[in-house]
């Protein structure tokens, strides 16, 4: 009887090959096969193919779990292996191991960071809904960005923008004195909001109700660190609170503490209507002073709303304006852009203009940058040790290749070892990272803590910080020792690291060039720095104090000044309506006879006490400071700087009159140039004027000998007359360094890098040389034997190396140098680049790379030939 | 010693039965008339897979047909370890069973 063979159609005969175990594809095809010719001869080939698809689905289980339970194996002996090499070479795992996990470090803390800087005001409900207003103005051409906001300007265009759903205005209080029983602080974060402000963002209340807590004139809302200070284990709601020693205001609600990732930084909140009573509200289009913030509709177009909002403000303060002269100016002047800038963007992209410095998108960037160089030059450490040690690894891998590795299989095995030592080295990195976590906290002035650790975008970036380094430090070596014959290797043929030898010198190359230039960073910043500090600012910032004036002890102003005045060890004192260190307010507006009707002129100005000029130690250049034996000085009167005098373009501008800022007097001296604000920004036009009545500063130059029995006396002085108030002062010096805080934390955190940098390639030159010295034991046994001296031998080791630095220096000089020249633009007042600095940061590179090689170029030099000659 | 599973126990005893032509598909075919219900092919290469790695079975390989695609066999034979194990169990099972005599049910 003949019979057909019914055999599996191609496809499922293909499928059923990929699934089948491959140990046993063979026989159990065969049975497939059997079992489907049955089938098909008893059913039909209909249910025969059913039947095979069931089994196909039914191995693919089996296939996956063999697939694994092979991988596992293979991953397995890779361990091993590695695990042995790793044991067999201490030294060289120390260092790869050590240099991964310092760059790792450097890697986590950053990334910490940036996530920190990235995640500003994103805990919001609806924080893409939340933009911040902001203006531009247009001063002879230039453009002056500026942050605040008219008081009338949050209400007036909600009520008329219909996309604008809410709005809240944000104004601080100032330092404001708060008092609950004997309990009495100076505190900061009072600010002043529209009671909408707690539907707009997401800042919880521990207690109280959000819709209503701040509906009642003097109710206030205190965060928990304020309750606890305050109120200690009481309950807190319906507590009677003193602002000042004349407000009286009720506890309404607890917020948690705003969290440092919130643009908005406050303790204690207050119905805005309360600016009001405190006469600091101005219902004034033309005077910008607080923050505005707006909640707009979805999908709602913000370049239509901008359009909409800077029409509104242009109508206000063209009603604004009484005469028709100022009011066809106004008109014919480029109109002032309002503007939305969404609040997540506050933070990181700062608009250009003046203003404190905070994190921005761009050191963002460069931190990442240097933390991922520090992680590159670790990488390179691995590369150059794996490479040069390939042939201890060489008869490894041609015994797998006969055995039937592939390359891929040997791929594969190189980069799961890196892979490994990576995530040894995370391990290490992250014991490293928890123990500096509080200094780094410091550092950048951010509350990190271990818990920090769990969030699940950190573990992300934990993992792909090890892959990547994984990979990049397994790449080089994974793709030279697969690339192996086996003939050659088993032979005994191949040499060691021959072929990498010139990689290996880019590598190292790459290596300092990277740390010279972290160093020269370093050298340079800290020029700068110090050049800041010790230039002169044009007047004498030692020895002296300044007190905040607030609340009604400004009007003890008087009393406190004759008061001090009479003590020996006070030399003068005088008071100023702003911060001394940094003169903030400018404004437009002054006008002079013969003024160059198309100059549009920002001037700066502050309203100062008699005797400022002569605390302050400022020296005049024509005419003469403030004296109350001029009677006029009070009603109107100006000192202003040479800045401004020439602007003026007049030989002498003494007599000549001044309108400015609403006082119509006559200039009564210059005062020379002095830096009234930080060295970041040239000196300005400024004119000053007295008002004893507006004094919030009381400045006070004490003598030089005894700063501490001068402050002393001052405090006694202080608590004499201003009896409501704590005493609170500040030095000036102190205040000005402030303005560079950020410089300083960026050197100091170079400086870390740069460190953390050189010490990574040196251990890694250490290696290189001790292998090199391994290598070489032979060659310098002969050498000795020949008659080579000690000192002979460790030159001919140093030589090379130094080669070596001595080009990597070559390479950073120049990018070390643009890269600075383009940081340096950001300073008015700059030092030149040093010449020393970059031959100093070379010297000391090269010096640190003798110094590592020394231990192994002296110790091989020493060695006995005779030892050395039996080698092997 | 390990125990074996149901399954593996009447795997174990369908190849003693076959003797010389113990293989997948005849120890599947032998199955169906036992319990009744053709297994398939990857429900019965995992045990057979276990027990060859256990030592309780060993492989030889037989002649490719025509109607297998060109493909060998493969075939099992019980080790003498595999009997130690299936002795084990039946020892084990006996006990368990003495002296049970089971309700008899009426159709």
């Amino acid at each position: 009887m003949t019979q057909r063979h019914y055999t599996i159609p191609k496809l499922a005969g293909w499928l059923l090959n990929l699934v089948l175990p491959k140990a046993d594809r063979k026989y159990l095809a065969g049975d497939n096969q059997e079992i489907y010719h049955d089938i098909a001869v008893e059913k039909g080939r209909g249910t025969a193919n059913l039947w095979i698809a069931k089994q196909i689905i039914k191995f693919f289980p089996i296939y996956l779990f063999e697939t694994i339970y092979w991988r596992m194996i293979m991953i397995k002996n890779y361990m091993t292996v590695a695990f042995r090499n790793l044991f067999k070479h201490k030294g060289y795992s120390f260092i790869n191991i050590a240099g991964l996990a310092l760059g790792m470090t450097c890697c986590l803390l950053i990334l910490l960071w940036v996530f920190d800087e990235l995640s500003f005001d994103r805990f919001h409900e609806n924080a893409d809904l939340l933009y911040k207003v902001e203006q531009d103005f247009f001063y002879s051409g230039e453009v002056y960005h500026v942050y605040p906001t008219p008081y009338p300007m949050g209400p007036g265009i909600k009520s008329e923008v219909p996309e604008i759903v809410e709005q809240t205005r944000y104004a601080g209080l100032g330092n404001v004195l708060l008092k609950y029983g004997e309990k009495a602080f100076f505190e900061n974060g009072v600010k002043a909001v529209d009671p909408s402000f707690l539907q707009m963002f997401t800042y919880p209340l521990i207690l109280g109700n959000p819709e209503t807590v701040l509906d009642e004139p003097h109710s206030l809302i205190v965060s928990k660190e304020i309750a606890d200070k305050y109120f200690g284990s009481e309950e807190p709601i319906g507590k009677i609170v003193t602002l000042n020693n004349q407000h009286a205001f009720t506890v309404m609600g607890v917020f948690e503490n705003v969290p440092t990732n919130s643009y908005l930084q406050f303790d204690i909140l207050v119905p805005f209507d309360f600016t009001e009573e405190t006469g600091q509200y101005q219902d004034n289009w033309r005077a910008n002073s607080i923050i505005t913030l707006v909640q707009v509709q979805e999908n709602a177009s913000i370049p239509d709303i901008n359009q909409k909002i800077t029409k509104i403000r242009h109508r206000h303060v063209e009603e604004s304006f009484q005469d028709a002269q100022s009011l066809r100016e106004f008109n014919e002047g480029p109109m002032t852009q309002v503007m939305l800038i969404p609040l997540t963007d506050v933070h990181l992209r700062r608009h250009s203009g003046s203003g404190q410095t905070s994190g921005s998108m761009e050191s963002v960037y460069i931190f990442t940058s240097i933390a991922f160089v520090v992680l590159l030059i670790a990488c390179i450490n691995f590369m150059n040790l794996a490479t040069a040690r390939s042939a201890g690894r060489a008869k490894e891998i041609g015994m797998r290749k006969v055995v039937g590795a592939t390359k891929l299989n040997l791929i594969g095995q190189f980069y799961s070892e890196s892979i490994l030592l990576a995530c040894l080295a995370l391990v290490f990195a992250l014991l490293l990272t928890a123990l500096i976590l509080p200094s780094f906290s410091t550092l950048a002035e951010k509350r990190f803590a271990v818990h920090d650790f769990f969030q699940l975008k950190f573990i992300v970036g934990m993992i792909a910080i090890t892959l990547v380094t994984g990979i990049l430090s397994g790449s080089y070596p994974a793709l030279l020792l697969s690339a192996f014959q086996p003939v050659k290797v088993l032979k005994g043929t191949l040499r060691a690291g021959v072929k990498s030898g010139l990689f290996r010198k880019i590598l190292v190359i790459l290596q300092f060039g990277l740390s010279i230039f972290l160093i020269i960073g370093t050298g340079v910043v800290y020029d700068q720095l110090t050049y800041m500090q010790n230039m002169k600012l044009g007047y004498d910032k030692e020895h002296v104090i300044y007190i905040p004036l607030r609340g009604d002890s400004i009007k003890d102003y008087d009393v406190l000044k004759q008061a001090l005045k009479r003590q020996a060890n006070v030399l003068n004192v005088s008071g100023s309506w702003l911060w001394p260190a940094f003169i903030a307010a400018d404004s437009g507006g002054a006008e002079w006879e013969g003024k160059d009707p198309e100059l549009d002129l920002r001037v700066c100005f502050n309203v100062v006490d008699f005797d400022y000029i002569e605390t302050m130690k400022i020296d005049m250049a024509d005419g003469r400071a403030f004296s109350r034996t001029f009677a006029s000085d009070t009603a109107g009167a100006f000192v202003i700087n040479e800045v401004l005098q020439t602007i003026m373009g007049m030989e002498s501008v003494v007599n000549e009159r001044l309108n400015f800022w609403g006082v119509d007097g006559p200039i009564v001296g210059v005062m020379k140039n002095f830096h009234f604000k930080s060295l970041h920004s040239e000196i300005e036009p400024l004119a000053i004027a007295v008002n004893t009545n507006a004094i919030e500063y009381a400045i006070i130059r004490l003598m030089s000998g005894n700063i501490s029995e001068g402050i002393n006396t001052v405090q006694s002085v202080w608590e004499r007359t201003v009896t409501d108030y704590p005493f609170e002062f500040h030095f000036l010096d102190e205040s000005v360094e402030s303005l560079y805080r950020n410089e300083k934390r960026t050197g100091t955190l170079l400086q870390i890098f740069a460190v953390l940098a050189i010490l990574i390639a040196c251990l890694g030159l250490f290696g290189l040389a001790s292998f090199t010295a391994e290598q070489r034991t032979k060659e310098i046994g002969m050498r000795k034997v020949l008659g080579a001296s000690v000192p002979s031998v460790v030159l001919l080791f140093s030589k090379e190396f130094t080669k070596w630095v001595v080009v990597s220096n070559l390479i950073a000089w120049p990018v070390a140098y643009f890269v600075l020249k383009g940081w340096l633009q950001g300073f008015a007042y700059r030092t030149s680049m040093a010449w020393w600095i970059f031959l100093g940061s070379g010297v000391l590179a090269l010096l640190v790379a003798l110094l590592t090689m020394s231990y192994q170029s002296i110790k091989t030099a020493l060695t006995n030939p005779a030892d050395s000659l039996r080698y092997e | 010693m390990k125990s074996l599973t149901r399954q593996e126990e009447q795997i174990l005893l369908v190849i003693h039965h076959l003797g010389d032509s113990a293989y997948l598909v005849n120890i599947r075919s032998t199955l169906k008339e036992m319990t009744g219900k053709y297994l398939d092919v990857g429900t019965i290469y995992v045990p057979l897979k276990r027990l060859n790695l256990n030592g309780y079975l060993e492989t030889y390989l037989g002649e490719p047909t025509s109607v297998r695609g060109g493909k060998a066999i493969q075939f099992y034979r019980i080790t003498a370890k595999g009997y130690e194990a299936l002795a084990e169990v039946k020892q084990i099972q006996d006990t368990l069973w003495e002296g049970i005599v089971l309700p008899v049910q009426d159709a």
